[in-house]
């Protein structure tokens, strides 16, 4: 779900996508924080193609607002209950409750599943197009808890993987973080989980030039928008 | 004693105040002032126009949408959150999206012969490989936009400025659908860095 940031902020989805990635949005900081960026990136290519609209626009635009209300700014609902029904809201809310549950649980399944193809068509790909790069590079660390992380690496195609093999799962209610870290620190560039055999790889996605080096933390579920904990290890990016 | 330079605050960085600008205007424009939506108008209406434009193609239409989407600015003044982006964010993501919803609503009335809509799709091919090169106005952007892999620049390119689902994307540059998704955030990514996007 964290690499359609990209796809939802240029509207390049359908209705239905939209409307799946938009109930995980709220939860996800990561992904928000992107998405806000990423629309702020579109508002400057959107300044670099400025064509001013023919007068008439803003002439029929101005008479035109005078008969449009203007909506009256959102205030916190307060809790006003009616005290014959009250019983009701418990039960009502419980049923729509399990029902939204279900109905998001097969949404967010096949978004998944969907999501688990895609993913691997594109390791697949990247994977092709770093180890074909004249100048890929591999640097390999051991891990504080046994295993071994492994990066591959191509600066000049700005593309890299990630392996590794032995690293237990995150311990409930967190997640494995990568970073790429530059002058200007640490910028996150996805979350993974570990399976039961310990492994995994991931494509990079983010440039990896102008980064020192790959790094791995464990964060709150969601990921963090910077670095809550040490570095696990640390792979070196640079000759 | 001079004092030099003020530190630049948030939001001024590229426009040199004039997002700091764009907010006050909005504000004004949430009290229902007129003169602050005529000038919030003129300030943006280029780039709304521009995007809409890149995207629909028909002039006619573009400036309806235009005008749509400054009609719901005016209406929807009062809910603007800050803490969510900024104004020129808010409008240029609006007019993107109202844009792209304009072009799929007509593309789902014509699209309904599949093989039909295939055909289309090759032919438009030929015609988006001619005109994925999209004259930028901006330097900075075209510098930014030059630092793109093909693939990244093509990807963001029609997806933002024609307006293609990623799934279309794909189709026409006969790459894998998961693919297009990184090539897309990575483009972004990169655009961001380069052109300096506050975060």
């Amino acid at each position: 779900m964290h690499s359609l940031t990209g796809v939802y902020a240029v509207d390049a989805m359908t209705d239905i996508e939209r409307r799946v990635f938009e109930d995980h949005l709220p939860a996800c900081g990561v992904c928000t924080v992107e998405v806000r960026e990423f629309h702020e990136t579109a508002a400057r290519l959107a300044e670099a193609v400025a064509e001013p609209p023919p007068g008439q626009v803003k002439a029929r635009l101005l008479a035109s607002i005078d008969q449009v209300r203007q909506v009256p700014p959102l205030i916190p609902p307060e809790p006003v209950q009616s005290e014959r029904w009250r019983w009701a809201r418990p039960v009502l809310a419980a049923a729509a409750g399990l029902l939204l549950v279900a109905v998001a649980g097969l949404g967010v399944f096949t978004a998944r599943l969907q999501d688990r193809v895609e993913e691997m068509q594109a390791v697949r790909d990247q994977v092709a197009t770093v180890l074909a790069a004249p100048d890929v590079r591999t640097v390999n660390e051991r891990l504080p808890s046994g295993g071994s992380a492994t990066v591959v690496a191509s600066a000049d195609r700005g593309e890299a993987l990630f392996v590794v093999s032995g690293l237990p799962p995150a311990p409930d209610g967190r997640t494995y973080q990568l970073w790429l870290i530059g002058a200007d620190g640490a910028r996150s560039t996805g979350l993974f989980d570990v399976g039961a055999d310990g492994e995994v790889i991931r494509a990079l996605s983010g440039d990896i030039r102008g980064s020192k080096a790959l790094g791995v933390t464990v964060e709150p579920a969601g990921g963090s928008p910077r670095p809550t904990t040490d570095l696990l290890v640390q792979l070196s990016l640079r000759k | 004693m001079s004092s030099g330079p003020r530190p630049l605050r948030r939001g001024e960085r590229h426009s040199g105040g004039r997002g700091a600008s764009l907010e006050r205007l909005l504000a004004s424009v949430a009290h229902g002032d007129q003169r602050a939506f005529e000038k919030l108008y003129g300030e943006v209406a280029p780039r709304v126009h521009g995007v809409v434009r890149r995207v629909l193609r028909d002039p006619a239409q573009s400036e309806e949408v235009t005008q749509e989407v400054f009609t719901e600015v005016w209406r929807t003044a009062t809910r603007y959150d800050g803490t969510r982006g900024s104004v020129a964010a808010w409008v240029t993501t609006m007019a993107h999206r109202r844009a792209v919803d304009r072009v799929r609503a007509a593309q789902a009335a014509t699209d309904r012969d599949q093989r039909v809509a295939v055909r289309e799709q090759t032919r438009a091919y030929d015609d988006v490989a001619e005109q994925v090169e999209i004259r930028l106005e901006q330097e900075q952007v075209r510098r930014a936009m030059s630092n793109l892999t093909d693939l990244q620049r093509e990807a963001v390119t029609l997806a933002y400025y024609r307006g293609y689902t990623y799934r279309e994307v794909a189709e026409l540059l006969d790459v894998p659908l998961g693919t297009i998704k990184t090539r897309l955030r990575d483009g972004l990514i990169r655009l961001r860095d380069s052109l300096g996007v506050e975060r």
